[in-house]
Formats: structure tokens, sequence, C-alpha cells
């Protein structure tokens, strides 16, 4: 999948079009949008598995609906730049939808990532990361959602504590 | 008529050299000594007994050893047959199990009002004192047990019986051990194993001892009002009569009952060192013996039983480190440590147990291997605090969420159920079981040219490695959770990722710069 967000790029420089039909796919099931496959399918050049195929489509649109002019800096993986949008709000939601995002399933995966990546707009996000990272969304082991969390919780104001109860074990 | 002469009989469990199992009777025992590796059977309790046993019967044999020169002749020339034979022909007629004026180990004449079980003897069927999980022996009709089995248990019950409420006579005590962790020396034969743990005991002292066959048997009334004594040397602790005891011979070869009473108890206000004891000092109660620990496994406090410290080195460990300092050759090839766990105050028994240590060969140099293997263990315990410490922190982002989430908000027994948690972790116990087989395997290491710096080294490798495989089985098992509990992992495990590259560096300070680079 290494390159998509280049070539979506350049393809944004050649067709003004581009971004706005991408945009407009988010309305849609991921892959269910017609007008999108002119930018899509050729970089998929035969792809027959239909969950790499939708997150494609899925972070095409959350690209082009993110994308602004110059950029915002370096990009930055989901979790931490949730963590960065944390530290700049300081809204207390932000955990709880990145919870819920966590705990998606794949129906509800496209909407809570559109609500998530709008709630981004000032954050620079990793669109290949993301992607690569869906791709494996359900992976067993949930290697993603734990690389996520792990982003997110290491990269926020660390409110740790130590135990305040550690029993000095007693003689018999 | 007299039966079952202990001397003679096939009683005693051992492994000869070429690995062949048998029984033997006190005189083969002894005689085989040197082709004998070591007295096994399943009870920790029994061999300890029997160890005991015969240490008394040699202590008595020889009237010695009474100083380091005596028990270093023999270590080195062997046990004198002759000698041990001729004590043993003296005392022929008082080590029948059977007999109607001394049977061995019990009381004469002492007819109890109720017959127990023969199971009365045995820790690991006793269902008046513990209910033991997997003992499915009926203890109202046991079945019969041979008189070799009967015997070993009568001595493991001398030596490990508790207190209880019930008797016929007056209340009995513990038997003068009974709770605490044994030591037991093993040389390569039960000769060496014998001379390393025959603790000299002075002339004048020795001259005083008596081993319970000598005496004639206590009378009846006498126990059933309470007698008192205090300990007068080695064979007569070895061989004390916490019990009173009456095995039912019913002519058919084996035991099914028996008379079970109080026996006789130490003087009041009396202390006695045993040989096979730790110590370590209690403000207000003194010297008291090492116990084992429901928690705590004995390898965790493993330094506190090597000389040098604040607590008392058990006598037989001494005694086996001044023999083989003249001959290295014969260096002990370990500590049988054993025992019973018993509830405090109460006579249940948690668990009994027996674990081989090495003792360190660096103890023939009179150097502070103590200080080492003491900084190891600490190291050891710090990390498994932290370890700790994530796992509370783990459950409790599980159990609580939300505003409530800082420990100072927390309610006591939530606090309790956390920790109840934490306690019961996996991780935990992946660490300390792990870290357990590293330990014995380090005490190895402590040659007589030992490098300090290097055992370090490699022992915080071992605690990082374990604590890493640790953390991630427990990474493993949930992070497969829902995003609460991977919320609460990676919440966590900061002090663990801290503690693994603090024990990084520490280790990379330790080991010494490659030549030329």
């Amino acid at each position: 999948m290494s390159g998509f967000i280049e070539w979506l790029e350049g393809l944004n420089k050649k067709d003004t079009k581009v971004r706005a039909v991408l945009r407009r796919s988010l309305a849609f099931d991921p892959g269910a949008f017609v007008p999108a496959y002119p930018y899509v399918e050729p970089f998929l050049k035969g792809e027959n598995n239909s969950w790499r195929r939708e997150m494609l489509y899925l972070v095409a649109g959350l690209w082009a609906a993110h994308w602004r002019e110059g950029g915002l800096g370096t990009p930055m993986t989901i979790g931490k730049a949730c963590a960065a949008h944390w530290a700049a709000t300081g809204s207390t939601s932000t955990e709880r939808r990145f919870i819920t995002l966590l705990d998606s399933d794949n129906d509800q995966l496209p909407h809570h990532l559109r609500q998530m990546v709008a709630l981004l707009k000032d954050q620079p996000i990793d669109f290949e990361a993301l992607l690569t990272g869906l791709v494996y969304w359900n992976d067993d082991r949930k290697r993603t959602q734990n690389a996520w969390a792990q982003d997110f919780y290491r990269n926020i104001q660390d409110d740790m504590e130590t135990e305040p109860t550690i029993q000095e074990e007693k003689t018999a | 008529m007299s039966r079952f002469s202990l001397i003679d009989e096939k009683w005693i469990p051992v492994r000869f050299l070429d690995g062949t199992r048998g029984e033997l009777g006190i005189q083969d025992t002894l005689m085989r000594a040197k082709e004998i590796t070591a007295i096994e059977d399943p009870s920790p309790l029994v061999v300890a007994g029997l160890h005991r046993f015969l240490l008394a019967v040699l202590y008595r044999a020889l009237e010695g050893p009474t100083d380091i020169d005596q028990a270093k002749k023999l270590f080195r020339d062997g046990l004198p047959n002759e000698q041990i034979t001729a004590y043993l022909n003296k005392w022929r007629d008082r080590f029948w199990l059977f007999d109607e004026e001394y049977p061995f180990g019990q009381i004469p004449g002492f007819h109890p009002k109720e017959w127990k079980a023969w199971s009365k003897l045995a820790a690991e069927h006793n269902a008046d004192n513990a209910k033991v999980l997997f003992d499915h022996l009926d203890v109202e009709s046991p079945g019969p047990i041979a008189f070799s089995a009967a015997a070993r248990w009568l001595l493991a019950a001398q030596t490990f019986d508790l207190a209880v409420a019930k008797s016929e006579f007056v209340q009995p005590l513990d038997a003068p051990s009974a709770r605490a962790v044994f030591f037991i020396v093993l040389g390569a034969t039960l000769h060496e194993t014998l001379c390393l743990c025959l603790k000299p005991q002075a002339k004048h002292i020795s001259q005083g001892d008596s081993a319970l066959w000598e005496r004639k048997p206590e009378a009846v009334e006498a126990l059933r009002r309470g007698l008192r004594r205090t300990i007068c040397g080695y064979a007569d602790l070895y061989t004390w009569r916490s019990r009173t005891i009456a095995l039912q011979d019913e002519g058919c070869g084996a035991i099914r009952r028996l008379g079970f009473a109080s026996g006789v108890s130490r003087t009041d206000g009396t202390t006695f060192t045993d040989p096979m004891l730790s110590y370590q000092e209690n403000q207000s109660l003194g010297l008291v013996p090492l116990k084992f620990r429901e928690n705590r496994d004995f390898w965790r406090d493993f330094d506190s039983v090597l000389p040098g410290g604040n607590s008392k080195t058990p006598l037989v460990i001494e005694n086996a480190i001044s023999l083989c300092r003249s001959e290295k050759d014969r260096w002990p090839i370990g500590v049988y440590v054993c025992g019973q766990k018993t509830k405090s105050g109460q006579a249940k028994v948690d668990f009994w147990r027996s674990t081989l240590f090495v003792l360190p060969r660096a103890l023939s140099r009179e150097v502070d291997v103590r200080s080492s293997i003491r900084s190891i263990l600490v190291a050891t315990e710090e990390t498994e605090s932290v370890l700790r410490s994530a796992l509370w922190n783990f459950y409790r982002f599980i159990l609580i969420r939300g505003h409530r989430e800082k420990s100072t908000s927390l309610r006591k027994e939530e606090r309790a159920q956390i920790s109840t948690m934490a306690d019961a972790a996996a991780p935990t116990h992946i660490y300390w079981s792990n870290l357990e087989s590293a330990f014995h395997h380090i005490l190895s290491e402590y040659t007589p040219d030992y490098d300090s710096e290097g055992i370090h080294s490699q022992w915080l490798k071992s605690v990082r490695d374990t604590l890493g495989k640790a953390w991630e089985q427990h990474r493993a098992s949930v992070s497969m959770g829902d995003a609460w509990a991977i919320r609460a992992l990676v919440k966590a495990e900061g002090p663990v990722r801290a503690k693994l590259k603090e024990l990084d560096e520490e280790i990379l300070k330790l080991t010494p710069a490659m030549e030329g680079t």
C-alpha cells in the first residue's frame, strides 16, 4: 500500500476535482461511490481483497477531507495526533472518542474515523500509517489498536501514580 | 514377643550410588553409608525425621564428635563400623517396634480411651488438623500400613506434630522444631551427609546427652499430668518424645490403629539451638527459627542462612563449611531445605516443601558471599515491586474509570480488591518461578574465584529478561481485550518500560568494555 498518499497528491496536482470527489465518497460506504473509482482503482491494480479495497477508499476520502493547502506540519500517527489535540484543546471528550474508535467493529469504523479526522482538522496526520493500521484492523492480536493506544497514551501528560499500598509481607 | 527390629528389618528408604532404590535397617544403612546416595521418601517430613534419627544414633554410638578435629577425622576416615555395631548390639532390645517393655518410640502400657486411625501420624492424611486437598484416604478406616511405614511416620510425627486442643492427656505443645525450616547438608554419599550434619557438641554436653531408646519409657501417669524437662543434647533433641504413641499390633503384620496423646514438653524458658535450623533476631521474642512463608518462596531469603549476617546460620551449614575448607573436592552437593508451613498459632499445615540449594563453593574461602547474594536478591525484589505496581495500576484502570482514577479517590475496599487482583496476576508468578530456577543456577557460579560484578551483571540480565517476558505475556493476554483493557495496559506499563531501561543501563555499566574498542 506504500505510496498511496503520494499517488493521491500526484492526482491532486493534475486535477482539482479529485479532492471534491473523494471527499464526497465519505458519504457512502467505502468503495461504493462510483465517481471515485478512476482515482483509486488504477492504484489497486486488481487487488481483490475486499477489506483492503475498502480501506483504500476510506483513507482516500479522509485524506481529501483533511487536506490543507501547504499542509499542517510533520505528519503524526492517529494516536499522536489525538494526544496533540487533547493537549491543545483540553477537551475531555477526546479520550472517550478515541476509546470508541478503538472499539469500533468493521461497520462502525468508517463513521468513527470520519468523526475523529474531522476533530483533528488542525493536526497533521500520517495517512500512509493510518492506511497500514487499518489494513490490519482485524488482526487477532489487535496490533493496530494496541499501537494506536500506545501512541496516544505515551504522548499525553502522564498522570501515573505508583501503587499507594504495597503491603509489607508479614512473617508467619 | 518382640517383633520388627529397626536394626535389621528393612524400613529406611534409600537410593544407592547405582541409582537403584531399596530399604535397609539401621545397621545396614550406617554400615553401607558410602554406597548410599541419599535417603528418599515422598514426604520431606519423613526424610528430615530419618536424618535426625540416624544422627542421634551416631551421636550416641560415637559419643561425639566433641570437637572439629574429631568431626574431620570421621569425615576423612569414615564411620567406625565396629563402634556402631557394638552400640547397636548393646541397645538391641530397645529397637523393637513391638516389645512389651521397650516398644520403639512408644509408651508401653498406654491404653487410650479411643484407638485412632494410623493416619493420625501422617500430616498428609491427618483429618484432625488439616483436610488435605486431593487426599482421598478414609480417615475412619484407612486400611493397614506396613510396620516399616509406621516406623517412618512415627519418627516424622515425633519431629513435626503440632499442638492441638484435643488430647486425653494435657494439651500437647508443638514438637520442639515443628514449625521451622530444616536444613540438611547433603554430601555425595549418605556417609558424607551424616558427617556434614554431625555438628560437634561439647564433651560435657555430649556426656549428659541421651537418646529416646536409652531411657526407660516415661510412666503413663506422669505423661497424663504433663511431663516437662529440658533438652540435654542433640541426640535428645533429635529423638524428642513429642507425643505418647502406642501402635496397635493386630497380628496381621500391619498397623491400623494407634493410641495418640501428648508427650513430653520442654521446660518453659529454656532455649536450645537446633543445628538444622536458622534463627533470626526478633525484638520481643529473641532468636526465633526461620519459617516458611505463604506468599514468599524461601529462596528469596536465601542470603539469611549464609554466614556473616544478623541471623544465625544453621550449625550444620557452618559445620559443613568447616569440614570442607580443607577438603574442597568433597564440597557438599547442596543443602536440602524442607519443612512444613503452618498457620501461626494453629495446628494447621498449609503445605510442606523440600528444595535442594547449591551451597556456594566460594564459602570455602572466607569471603563475604552473603552480601553479594543479598545484593542480587534486593535487585530482584525492587524490580518485582515495579512489576507489581504496574499490575496494580492496570487493575485500577480496569476497575475504576473516569474522574475517580486518582488513587486518592479510591475506597478502602476498592484498594483491597485491586491488591488481590494484582497478587493473583500471572506475571508475578511467572517472574518468581522463572527467577527461582535462575537463582539455583547462579548459586553454582559462586566458585572460589568468582567474579562478583560478572555474577551481578548476569543476574540483572536474568531479571531484565524475566521482567520483559512476564510483562509481554501479560500484554499478549490482555491486548486482545476491549479498548479499555488496552488503555489500562498502556497507561500502566510506563514504570515497567522505565525499569527495563534502567536495568539495561546497569548491565552496560557492569559489562567490561571490549579490549581494543
